[in-house]
């Protein structure tokens, strides 16, 4: 909120929120529900196939090599209990997770 | 010999466990190579921290009336690590930290590597392992070990630290008082926490639900079952958008991604957004109405079944055990 040059702000902390005021200029880092994300339209997509993409090296010299990449893809147990032997799933979490 | 800056949060007068993991894994990291700067803004000006092989100097941030992250506080912290001539800053992931880190990063022109989820030393330089794409990949890069910026997540160290939860040996540690400067911060009107509930990034169990509890009305049991888990509870972003749960409660791409050892996910499809920020989890399991939900070829164990049957006998059991 806008009041006198002077921003009134709900931001998020560690924990909680916190009302804060600050004056201007300053920058503002949003999150939903002011910055709502948006599905792209068809024909955005369509347009973004054939946009060109600029390359820009960044400006500081990086001392970071990409050596791979690699899925990490967890493997999952999958494994259905039957909803009335809740018994077998808490004996199962006793051992992985030790609760 | 190393100039190592470590940002250590506490809980009341303990230290955070997770900033414990983090200082307890660089005490096996670095041996006794190294002198720690241990910097915070809530220490108890004397603490009792891990007794680390290295020397430490503690600072206490004196950024009154502010959440520290303005330009002016950054400007003169950044300062403060110019003149300790600090090689490394490792910090545990938090609203501050990604703030904090990109300001070192950007002013004193130290790569920034967030999102580490493992770090070895070769020769002359680290390779680290970081999670990219929401989880969906893993980076592998070699960064050199001066001029360096380390976001670790919330625990990190904790599995590897081989007497983390035994008795460390500890030792009181004073903490030198950092005024910093404030031209032109924000001023702080109201602070509101969640008191009393377990904090979703730091939980180790957390109890999830979605638009299967059909009413806000019916959070109780998923309540119930966190209380008797010691769990915190999340929701998925439908939930929250429809102000079912509030907004820090919702899991997922665009909210908060967790890490916890059991992730219990009841009502929830399963969407791949929603997966996103839940699978980093150790185990997950899943309890839904519905056999073709997408999340049970996500899940540890799954459970076709009615949530407000299974829930119920579900905490009845954890509770007698």
């Amino acid at each position: 909120m806008l009041k006198e040059l002077k921003l009134n702000l709900e931001v998020e902390i560690d924990g909680g929120k916190a009302v804060v005021s600050c004056n201007l200029p300053a920058v503002l880092g949003c999150q939903e529900p002011i910055a709502e994300w948006k599905i792209p339209s068809m024909r955005g997509i369509m347009t973004a196939r054939t946009k060109e993409i600029k390359i820009i090296s960044p400006s500081i010299s990086s001392g970071q090599v990409h050596v791979s990449e690699v899925i990490n893809e967890t493997n999952r147990k999958q494994m259905m209990i039957p909803s009335d032997q809740l018994n077998m799933l808490v004996d199962y979490l006793k051992q992985d997770v030790q609760f | 010999m190393k100039n190592l800056a470590i940002f250590i949060d506490f809980k009341g007068v303990e230290l955070s466990s997770y900033s414990n993991s983090l200082l307890l894994f660089a005490d096996e990291f670095f041996g006794s190579d190294v002198i720690y700067h241990l910097f915070s803004t809530n220490s108890p000006g004397q603490a009792s921290l891990p007794n680390l092989k290295g020397s430490v100097k503690a600072y206490q941030i004196n950024a009154k009336n502010s959440l520290y992250a303005g330009s002016a506080e950054l400007a003169c912290l950044g300062n403060k690590i110019a003149e300790h001539k600090i090689d490394e800053v490792w910090l545990s992931k938090s609203n501050t930290s990604d703030s904090i880190g990109s300001f070192i990063s950007s002013s004193l022109e130290f790569q920034i590597v967030p999102n580490i989820k493992q770090i070895t030393k070769q020769g002359d330089h680290y390779v680290i392992q970081k999670s990219i794409f929401s989880g969906k990949a893993i980076a592998n890069l070699e960064v050199q070990t001066s001029q360096f910026v380390g976001i670790f997540p919330k625990g990190f160290g904790s599995d590897s630290n081989s007497n983390s939860n035994s008795n460390v040996d500890v030792k009181s540690i004073i903490f030198e008082s950092l005024d910093l400067d404030l031209n032109n911060a924000y001023t702080i009107e109201k602070m509101e926490t969640h008191d009393g509930t377990i904090p979703l990034p730091e939980a180790a169990i957390v109890v999830g639900a979605g638009r299967g509890m059909k009413d806000p009305g019916n959070w109780g049991i998923i309540e119930e079952l966190a209380n008797a888990l010691r769990a915190a509870t999340a929701c998925s972003k439908p939930v929250s958008d429809i102000n079912w749960r509030p907004h820090h409660e919702h899991v997922g791409q665009t909210g908060i991604k967790i890490a916890p050892k059991l992730y219990i996910a009841c009502g929830i499809s399963g969407a791949i957004q929603h997966l996103a920020g839940v699978n980093g989890s150790g185990k997950i399991v899943v309890i839904n109405t519905d056999p073709e939900a997408p999340f049970f070829k996500h899940a540890d164990y799954g459970i076709v079944g009615d949530l407000f049957d299974v829930l119920p006998r579900l905490t009845k059991i954890i509770k007698e055990m």
